[in-house]
């Protein structure tokens, strides 16, 4: 139920003062039981920033929303509100020797996109630390991912006990999250070997450049003599990923493929050598991998190992 | 897809980029004689940055929301020289991303811009100039690092909002030690928020050489910020213009995209602005924005999709000044479209009535001109808007006292 129409439900009770005053409880009843419905627990600003021993908790909770988020990173932002961003929550911690503790938490749509995000950001080689859905720790900064969560914590004063606090502080406010570990299902799929650590991202728009590719999962691979990319988009159902197939080599301003093969090959005008499957929704790729028998088999392996 | 659009694709790939297919078998040479072939088929306008002494295409690439190095490969070989990146962007790995492609070009095929925070965020408390100056310094070495550069061409403190902040005198300190250590050739401040202020800051500075400035047809404060950017441009300043898309929508309820051809247009129309940095993520943007390159005339319905008539209650002249060749009067149309504005939106009549008698004009302005045929970029009926505002100079000066 609106505000707006419970409210004006109390303006329109009429009877006496005990009825009126009955009508009005039960109303407010029905107010709270609702809000319930719409505000989540992890939501609330003071559920996320939880009490850490030995720091004070923040005093001012900050909150942006896609409308200011550029109030706080600039120019950054724009690239975050193209992963749904949704909101950002900042506090900052004090011990009793005035140093301080800054944690921002993003929220994004879904926990895919906040991965999308995230792996935008995350570095190929880093100190990665088993937190929340996967962190990581650079000298005075912890970063974690925690399903629909990206929480940046950094700290300017801590110098040798950065990584202790830090780490604290990540394993407090992903318990308080309560978010499952692990990342995206879907990476699985990509085969291990040769895969380069940390490298898997994912696109929400515009994927390789390409409006009609919409989003799509990467990642590199590095074998002795060669170095390429696999990708993994996801329709919505097998019809758009046979219209998404069709689009590529036309878009791209190449023949079309021969109809009978099962493993597409285009050489695309921006990206090189592209081999593309299908299998049911999914249209599985390989950039920049001329060799005919590598295409087959990571492609076939890649099929194999996709969610069911 | 159209035929005519899927004609023009592969035209462009077969013009611009020249089969770039071939560009990963080019070496430096080649690639240097591939842009010399380019230039002769392509017609691309081009403006000087301030003093700098670099002349740059009207049209770069602001990288902050691409994460694909092939498009940025594209950008550089379709013609654009200059690309924009920030110390923050991605953490870092936008600058990564953008070392790698450049690697391997001649240092002198390309532009590069980054920028660094001046405040640091999230402090606490106030740092000594002395740690400013050197957190600043030391970003810039992780930037050049990731960059794979010796030097940036263009260093900006990032996201300054007021006239402090830009003045400040350990950045600037800071800018000058960097600048002497040979790690950045030319200084500025981006801004996208109080910039007429930040603008201002630059041009009585005579420290900076570059502003990077929001700067579209939506903004609600376009006056200050023409005179502003008319000022940094007069100091020196090399302008160069981003968020041309002002948030892409022409409506609050986002139902109605902005034509991003006819907006990168509109903001090249003022002389002053050097280049803009869209940030283009797909390959028919690039293709939407080369097109914009070699071809800056904003056409009509251009102007109608833009909705410039709505801007300042339709009385705001950008000052691109097209219109003055084609006055046969020679007549000074965007300080007269100035006093018109004066007048009429403003209502400052004791303004407009200096202004029009500080331009000396004849008795009867336009001759003996019965229909005007100055043809005005934002669609002004200028002969009509003259005709009504001249008559401001018989007012007795003592009516407006």
């Amino acid at each position: 139920m609106k505000m707006k129409s419970i409210k004006t439900a109390v303006l329109k009770i009429g009877g006496n003062g005990f009825t009126r005053a009955l009508a009005t409880k039960t109303l407010l009843v029905v107010l709270l039981f609702s809000m319930s419905q719409f505000v989540r627990p992890a939501d609330s600003a003071s559920s996320l920033f939880p009490n850490i021993p030995g720091w004070t908790a923040p005093a001012d909770i900050q909150s942006f929303s896609p409308d200011n988020l550029y109030d706080y990173i600039d120019g950054a932002s724009e690239f975050y509100l193209s992963f749904d961003f949704q909101n950002l929550q900042v506090g900052e911690y004090w011990d009793s020797s005035n140093r301080s503790v800054l944690v921002e938490i993003y929220r994004f749509r879904s926990p895919v996109l906040a991965f999308g995000l995230y792996s935008q950001e995350r570095p190929l080689q880093g100190n990665y630390l088993d937190i929340g859905s996967q962190g990581y720790r650079e000298s005075q900064m912890l970063n974690f991912l925690a399903g629909a969560y990206y929480v940046k914590i950094n700290s300017y004063d801590l110098a040798e006990a950065a990584p202790p606090v830090l780490e604290q502080f990540a394993r407090a406010i992903a318990g308080q999250l309560k978010r499952p570990a692990g990342l995206p299902n879907i990476l699985r799929a990509f085969p291990e070997k040769g895969k380069i650590p940390h490298s898997e991202k994912f696109t929400a728009r515009n994927f390789l450049g390409y409006e009609f590719l919409h989003s799509g999962f990467a990642a590199d691979y590095e074998l002795p003599d060669r170095k390429f990319s696999l990708f993994i988009l996801a329709a919505e159902n097998p019809d758009d990923a046979r219209a998404m197939l069709k689009r590529f080599p036309e878009t791209a301003g190449w023949e079309q493929p021969t109809p009978t093969e099962a493993i597409i090959r285009v050489k695309d005008a921006y990206l090189g050598d592209v081999a593309l499957l299908r299998k049911g929704k999914y249209v599985l790729g390989a950039l920049k991998l001329a060799d005919a028998g590598l295409q087959e088999t990571y492609l076939r392996q890649m099929a194999e190992a996709l969610p069911q | 897809m159209s035929a005519s659009k899927s004609l023009d694709r592969r035209k462009f790939l077969k013009s611009s980029v020249t089969g770039v297919a071939g560009i990963f078998l080019l070496g430096a040479g080649g690639l240097k004689q591939q842009k010399t072939e380019r230039e002769k088929e392509q017609k691309i306008n081009r403006r000087m940055l301030g003093k700098t002494g670099i002349e740059l295409p009207v049209v770069s690439m602001g990288v902050m929301n691409a994460d694909n190095p092939n498009l940025v490969r594209a950008a550089l070989d379709a013609g654009i020289v200059h690309l924009d990146t920030a110390h923050g962007y991605q953490r870092g790995r936008n600058e990564e991303m953008i070392g790698e492609v450049v690697k391997g070009r001649p240092r002198e095929s390309f532009v590069i811009a980054t920028k660094v925070p001046g405040e640091p965020r999230g402090r606490g408390r106030t740092l000594s100039p002395e740690e400013i100056g050197t957190e600043f310094l030391g970003k810039l070495d992780i930037s050049l690092k990731r960059l794979g550069l010796d030097y940036v061409d263009i260093l900006y403190v990032h996201g300054v909002r007021t006239r402090e902040a830009a003045l400040s005198p350990p950045l600037l300190d800071a800018l000058a030690r960097a600048k002497k250590e040979g790690k950045v050739r030319f200084t500025g401040v981006s801004t996208h928020s109080n910039e007429p202020e930040v603008l201002n800051a630059a041009a009585d500075s005579k420290f900076y050489d570059v502003v990077l400035t929001a700067y579209n047809f939506k903004q609600g404060h376009l006056r200050e910020m023409q005179e502003a950017i008319g000022k940094a441009a007069d100091a020196g300043i090399g302008i160069i213009a981003m968020k041309t898309l002002a948030g892409g929508f022409m409506d609050a309820e986002k139902q109605q995209p902005v034509n991003p051809k006819a907006a990168l247009k509109w903001v090249l129309q003022d002389p002053h602005v050097t280049t803009a940095i869209p940030g283009f993520t797909t390959f028919d943007q690039l293709q939407t924005d080369i097109s914009v390159m070699e071809d800056l005339n904003l056409t009509e319905p251009e102007k109608k999709e833009l909705q410039l008539g709505a801007i300042d209650g339709g009385f705001y002249c950008q000052g691109c000044r097209q219109c003055l060749g084609q006055c046969p009067e020679r007549l000074p149309i965007p300080d007269l479209m100035r006093a018109h504005m004066y007048t009429y939106s403003y209502k400052n009549f004791a303004e407009a009535r200096e202004l029009l008698l500080s331009l000396d004009l004849p008795g009867e302005p336009c001759g003996d001109c019965r229909e005007c045929e100055v043809k005005c970029a934002s669609g002004f009926a200028v002969g009509e808007k003259i005709r009504d505002v001249v008559r401001m100079r018989d007012v007795p000066g003592e009516f407006f006292a």
